[in-house]
């Protein structure tokens, strides 16, 4: 008979395992090495989705008044100077980059108490993966707000999560660690093209160390002069790349806003979107907010007609230059026969603006690290 | 020339029907006089009856009474409370009768948790709601019935569409993140009453008509036997099964049509175009060239009309009961068809159920039940909102146009969509099949050992269907058709095994001891698939689209309970009762360690009236003190697997990848409710009285709470994980509730009875993860997303929250005010506002600065209403004359607010869209010297309505933000059911054959008293969350529904 007073059978302990069906958890994970590459792939796209939706170009492009959005709440605060703390993309980015550090933690944290059947090589591998994008995240963090909180165990802290911020330059060094265990593990050709290699690492390391050398020191004394001991690192860095990679620079600039250019020699690291879905959080949503009408994206999400470039902007190019301003603005005549190839190209007829041609043609939007030119 | 014959035979026959019954009356009567007494003394108040005839007598005070009685005819004795007594009269003129206690009528059986107990041997405080109650209501579903017929439950519909939800709160609101709706048990199935939406309902797939009683179980102590599901109270619904002797066929069937019960005054074509021309005079909207002349203008469209219509409701119920010597059995089918009052929705159901119970042999006894419904529910209006946009859309705008097809707006910016057009045209419907079963065996080892042991499922699976087609209403298009379909299936089942022993030893101690193990577990299943690119609207199915469009996906889950409980009960000499129950409970939910909780519980009964020294009260036929305490659980985690880390997938350009999905919280446990309780019932008068109270505490510890944590977490936005479930936290419920039922009346052909139930509870949250925690609740409505209820530690749970509105600038002045050292200072504005036209200006509100800075702005928000009624209550009166019946039952709330959401844009007299006629009363802002300065002191209001604001053409001061001019007291009375019915004399059906037909007719939701403006002000809960309680947002008004109908068993 089954009463058996209150004494817990074996048998109960069985009952009350219900395995999940739609989700993995981790005892069952991180056996071989291709879990670990299914681990990082992640890293690439939806953490860095909140930072690229508008981030990514209402800071960066709207602060420098390249370009001018008079009625886009999330690019006019920026080249106003009227962003406040709470101003949205400010608010996503920062929620962003603690997404890519939160999941590179859990990732580099699960792949050193998990994957115990894997060999030294492939988990350094994956974890400098990890720490490729962590250390990149931090960067930005330490390049635009100065002190955060420097986070490596998010589980380690989600009883007690009210945590001080650490000074500026233990972010950036932390950045940088991160990044030179990255190009000491990462391999030297990527397993799957739009993946990370050392050459990667190193052009990010680059980046790191010159920004750096002009920021460690700004609160000094000698306050702004750039320490010369990281510009001979930066130099180093970028000199591995183009020496050693192998790597070499486009033809053409425009080659790289091409479907063809999509993660070739010229691009070290660009984050990896995915084409053709609908599903929201994985795909480049640049491309809506910049497309001016549905000829150029083809469906509803053209919403770019009151994105264009600043007078400021397009006084800056030379007049006789038009291989860049035609493939980063449209201009009055500009024709474009890759796009809407239905309908045999593209004319730009606007009179009264030049709207943003730059990533209209690709569906995977690229973040690039150029090479030093 | 036969017609004829039968017509004369039958008048013949209904003639001597008639006159045979006067015969017996005058022929040869006596008068009988005699004394009524029980073992107390004389018995006042007696209903005496001439059997076979309406005529009759009561007794006296002194128990005295003489009636004509036929020398050879027999006299029927009735009192509530006794057995009732047929004598021959046998030409006897003095007949002297004592009347017996009927103990059964006292001792009306209650089923409590995994067994029965007589009402008279309760400890815990269980309330039953009879199959009479339902009778008495037109109800699609028991949660209609339940509304205000039991204390302590308070029961509000989150939508009138047909087949829609209700909120069902036992006893307050016992949990903040997981569900607060209480568990039912189903012939033995538990089913979990949340479906955390407006239009779903687990109960609606049970028909009432085969419901024969509903207990309610509230304190600890009658639910500690649920354990771990038991913290928000359990509902133990019965169906009706076969007797043994007679059997019986029934039919039971109505027709009806319901209406909308209220309308709201909303402008015609004349004032909108008037309207809109002084907007465009305000510089608000550019001047329409079609309302140059409103005075030549019709009514328009009148959109509250094109929406809601007349709509018919008809439900036909047939069941078969019965059983010989050994055995009984029930069969029932049963149908309902509800349209709704609004184009595009609608409920029907069929029920199939069978039951067979059989005794073996001495010593065993096995049975089955299985039940099936099918439901279909179509959900356009709910699901699109098309409440609020009939609302909105403006009276210029045609429903159709000439040739048929439907019309819209002349432009697609800041208008709305044709809601009859999406209501008719747009496909969104769901189809529920469900098998629910059981079966058991119980063999009889002796007198009063038993072993039963019961198996039990329930299968579940739904359909939905959407489609949304191409369509042009006017300017407003849509070209990308698009269908989804999803199918979902569901298992549950349990099966348990108990040993129970029964006993009285020495004629002074009873003992009832159960013991019992369970184990149940519940699995489902999703799966669904959408399509675009649709070359027609005319087939709907995903093969007709765009294969290329095509996104499918599943998802599944489950857990499991393993169980270990008892309970044993004593009672001594029928006056002290103790009652001791016990559960253990393993869950898969948590994580090695946390997984096993044990719920506890002991009351203690007095019945007082069994006491020697009460012996001497005649008035007081029973009288029992209740005293109960004990803990029970809440297990509803949001996500099945919350002590673990998770992983989730994540399509990418190297395949799928995986990121961690939850912030894993291993230590996770039971929600625990520890609950007090002290109960009183009081019989008196032999019955005629009935009272039972209660007081209770309760306090929920350990609260499930999903912990916010700062984004640095990185718990926001895309990729995130979700912020881990965490026990933190507690809060109380208190309150008391009573029932009271009289019977006023019971004098000849006359009785009068009624039923009064009380409940008041009050909660509020002790403490949070931090003291400032709060968990805010957001509407969205457009682009701006408000915050409209807070729940905080020391507060109520889920209060509105918002500005307060303290006046209007009527005046220069007002714009200044002296503080205590004599200085003038400015009254606060909103922040980086000045006062100027454009700004904040004359007719603009005043905002209370709750912060005391000077500055209006999100700091000044604070607590404006509480959606926590102060009372409820639900009073029934049923009143029988002979063959009549009338039962009027009233449903209340007291002292609750309501939100009416939609009233900010609806009463603001700046938006486009149609609004309520009280818009109109704007304040009128004028030049007090049309020449002079633009200035607050050449400015004045020279009329509308003093609370209303200005007709401005900036919205800077945002008078329509959310404040407390939008809350409103919720408070109404409701006339909820009026039924009439009547049961035709015996003699007249008897020789066809029958035995009962009943006629009646019913209305429901007759007419509501209230203050609040907008619909309906029983509002619910937004989707079931108890924190977003109270806000009207559109919300389908439920309708008046006036039905006939029928009842006839043979």
């Amino acid at each position: 008979m089954a009463i058996a007073g209150l004494g817990i059978s074996s048998c109960d302990d069985g009952f009350l395992e219900v395995p999940s069906n739609d989700t993995i958890t981790l005892d069952n994970f991180f056996t071989s090495e291709s879990d670990l590459r299914v681990a990082t792939a992640a890293l690439y796209g939806k953490v860095w989705f909140d930072f690229n939706d508008k981030f990514y170009y209402a800071l960066g492009d709207g602060r420098a008044n390249n370009i001018f959005a008079p009625y886009s709440d999330y690019v006019y605060p920026f080249t106003n100077f009227t962003e406040t703390s709470l101003t949205g993309p400010l608010v996503s980015a920062w929620g962003s980059f603690y997404n890519v550090i939160g999941q590179a933690n859990n990732t580099i944290n699960n792949i050193e108490a998990n994957a115990t059947n894997v060999s030294e090589e492939a988990k350094n591998e994956a974890i400098a993966e990890a720490r490729f994008m962590r250390g990149t995240a931090y960067w930005y963090l330490a390049s635009l707000w100065g002190n955060v909180p420097i986070i490596t165990d998010n589980a380690a802290i989600v009883n007690n999560p009210i945590i001080p911020t650490n000074p500026r330059n233990d972010v950036f060094e932390f950045a940088i660690r991160d990044l030179e265990f990255a190009a000491t593990h990462l391999p030297l050709e990527a397993t799957q093209n739009g993946r990370l290699n050392q050459w990667s690492a190193y052009g990010m390391l680059a980046r790191l160390y010159l920004s750096y050398a002009g920021l460690h020191n700004v609160d000094d004394r000698n306050g702004g002069i750039r320490d010369t001991e990281y510009l001979e690192l930066a130099r180093k860095a970028a000199e591995k790349v183009c020496v050693e990679s192998g790597l070499e620079l486009n033809e053409s600039y425009a080659e790289l806003f091409t479907l063809d250019g999509n993660n070739d020699a010229e691009s070290l690291f660009a984050l990896q979107w995915v084409g053709g879905t609908t599903e929201y959080g994985i795909t480049n949503t640049q491309q809506a907010y910049f497309a001016w009408n549905s000829e150029i994206t083809g469906d509803d999400a053209a919403w770019g007609y009151y994105t264009f470039a600043s007078w400021d902007m397009i006084r800056e190019y030379d007049s006789r230059e038009t291989v860049r301003l035609h493939s980063t603005f449209a201009t009055y005549g500009a024709e474009y026969p890759e796009i809407n190839q239905a309908a045999g190209g593209y004319l730009y007829e606007e009179t009264d603006r030049a709207n943003i041609k730059k990533v209209s043609l690709v569906q995977r939007k690229i973040l690039k690290v150029l090479l030093p030119e | 020339m036969r017609k004829t014959d039968l017509f004369l035979r039958r008048t013949f026959l209904a003639m001597f029907f008639l006159l045979s019954v006067s015969f017996v009356a005058l022929s040869q009567n006596i008068m009988v006089t005699g004394n009524v007494t029980d073992d107390m003394g004389p018995l006042p108040g007696v209903n005496i009856m001439v059997v076979g005839t309406s005529q009759g007598t009561i007794t006296d005070v002194d128990g005295n009474y003489n009636v004509e009685v036929p020398a050879d005819g027999q006299l029927r004795f009735n009192f509530i409370g006794f057995e009732s007594q047929v004598i021959s009269v046998e030409g006897r003129t003095e007949i002297n009768v004592q009347m017996q206690e009927d103990v059964q009528a006292l001792d009306e059986v209650v089923v409590v948790g995994y067994g029965q107990m007589k009402r008279s041997d309760l400890t815990g405080s269980v309330v039953s709601v009879s199959s009479e109650s339902i009778q008495e209501t037109v109800s699609t579903s028991v949660d209609q019935v339940l509304q205000g017929r039991a204390a302590g439950v308070q029961v509000m519909q989150n939508s009138g569409t047909p087949g829609g939800g209700s909120s069902i709160r036992i006893r307050g609101i016992s949990s903040l993140t997981s569900s607060t709706e209480p568990i039912f048990v189903i012939d033995g199935v538990i089913v979990d009453g949340s479906t955390g939406s407006n239009s779903e309902n687990v109960l609606a797939s049970i028909n009432p008509n085969d419901i024969v009683s509903m207990d309610i179980l509230k304190d600890a102590s009658a639910t500690a036997i649920y354990g771990s599901r038991a913290a928000n109270g359990v509902v133990i619904i019965n169906t009706k099964q076969g007797e043994k002797g007679k059997s019986f066929v029934s039919y039971n069937g109505y027709y009806g049509v319901q209406e909308m019960a209220t309308k709201l005054d909303l402008l015609n074509l004349q004032q909108y175009a008037m309207h809109k021309n002084n907007r465009a005079d305000a510089g608000i909207v550019t001047r329409d060239n079609y309302f140059i002349r409103p005075d030549l203008l019709g009514e328009g469209t009148d959109w509250q009309d094109e929406l809601f219509t007349q709509a018919s409701i008809q439900s036909h119920n047939l069941s078969v009961s019965g059983g010989g010597e050994n055995n009984t059995y029930a069969l029932a089918a049963g149908f309902l068809d509800q349209e709704g009052i609004a184009i595009g929705s609608g409920f029907t159901r069929y029920n199939l159920r069978g039951n067979f119970n059989a005794d073996v042999n001495e010593w065993f006894r096995a049975g089955v039940n299985f039940a099936l419904n099918n439901s279909e529910q179509q959900v356009t209006v709910e699901d699109a909102n098309l409440i609020k946009v009939a609302m909105k859309q403006t009276p210029n705008v045609a429903v159709r146009n000439a040739d048929g097809t439907f019309d819209g707006p002349d432009t697609d910016m800041y208008v709305q969509t044709n809601p009859v057009g999406m209501a008719m045209l747009r496909e969104n419907e769901n189809e529920k099949t469900g098998i629910r079963s059981n079966v058991f065996g119980e063999v009889k080892f002796m007198d009063g050992l038993t072993f039963k042991t019961e198996f039990a499922s329930d299968l579940g699976m739904t359909n939905t269907y959407q489609f949304n087609p191409s369509y042009s209403f006017g300017a407003i298009t849509n070209e990308v058709i698009e269908s989804t379909r999803t199918k979902s299936y569901s298992k549950f089942y349990s099966w348990n095994n108990l040993v129970s022993f029964d006993r009285t030893f020495a004629e002074m101690h009873s003992v009832k001891v159960m013991l019992g193990h369970e184990m149940q577990k519940s699995h489902w299943e999703y799966l669904s698939g959408y399509r675009s690119g649709f070359v027609s609207n005319v087939g709907h199915d995903l093969n007709l689209g765009d294969g290329t469009t095509a996104n499918a996906g599943s998802s599944s889950g489950g857990n499991s309970i393993i169980s270990y409980f008892g309970r044993a009960f004593y009672s001594f000499d029928n006056k002290y009762q103790l009652t001791a129950t016990l559960r253990y409970d393993g869950s898969s939910k948590f994580a090695e360690g946390n997984k096993w909780g044990l719920f506890p519980s002991a009351a203690f009964g007095w019945k007082v009236s069994n006491e020697s020294f009460m012996s001497g009260v005649s008035s007081i036929n029973n009288l029992k003190l209740r005293l109960g305490y004990g803990a029970v659980g809440n297990q509803n985690v949001g996500s099945d697997y919350a002590y673990t880390n998770v992983l989730s997938p994540v399509t990418t350009v190297f395949g799928t990848g995986l990121i961690s999905e939850n912030m894993a919280n291993p230590d996770l446990k039971w929600e625990t409710t520890y609950s007090a309780n002290i109960g009183l019932d009081l019989n008196m008068f032999n019955n005629r009285i009935q009272f039972i109270g209660d007081v209770y505490y309760k306090e929920t510890q350990d609260l499930l709470l999903n912990v916010p944590l700062p984004a640095y977490m990185g718990v926001e936005g895309q990729g995130s994980v979700s912020s881990p479930y965490m026990n933190v936290g507690s809060l109380e419920n208190k309150g008391i509730e009573a029932t009271l039922s009289t019977i006023n009346m019971d004098r000849g052909d006359f009785f009068w009875k009624t039923d009064l139930v009380f409940t008041l509870n009050r909660s509020k949250v002790l403490s949070m993860d931090t003291e400032t925690s709060t968990i805010d609740k957001t509407i969205q409505e457009g682009s701006e997303t408000t915050i409209v209820t807070r729940t905080a530690v020391d507060q109520p749970i889920g209060q509105f929250y918002g500005y307060k509105v303290i006046g209007r600038f009527n005046e220069a002045t007002d714009f200044y005010y002296k503080d205590d050292a004599g200085n003038i200072k400015e009254v606060a504005r909103p922040e980086g506002l000045e006062i100027s036209e454009t700004g904040v200006w004359i007719g603009d509100y005043i905002f209370k600065d709750i912060n005391a800075d000077g500055v209006i702005n999100e700091s000044d928000r604070t607590y404006i209403g509480n959606p926590e009624p102060k009372f409820t209550f639900g009073i029934g009166n049923t009143f029988s004359y002979k063959g009549f019946d009338l039962n009027i039952f009233l449903n209340g709330f007291y002292g609750n607010d309501v939100i009416n959401y939609q009233k900010r844009w609806l009463e603001n007299p700046r938006e486009n869209h149609n609004l309520y006629t009280s818009a109109l009363d704007y304040a009128r802002v004028e030049q007090i010297d049309p020449d002079g300065p633009v200035d607050i002191r050449n400015t004045h209001i020279t009329g509308g309505d003093p609370m209303m604001p200005r007709l401005a053409a900036s919205s800077s001061n945002a008078n329509n933000r959310l404040s407390d001019r939008f809350v409103e007291d919720g408070s109404f009375i409701r006339i909820q059911d009026v039924s009439l019915s009547y049961t035709l004399p015996k003699d007249w059906i008897s020789s066809v054959g029958v035995d009962v037909v009943k006629v009646y007719a019913k209305v429901k939701n007759a007419y509501t008293f209230t203050k609040y403006s907008g619909y309906d002000p029983e509002v619910g809960s937004y989707n079931q969350d108890a924190l977003m309680t109270g806000i009207d947002n559109g919300r389908y008004p439920s309708p008046r529904i006036y039905t006939f109908g029928v009842n006839i068993s043979f």
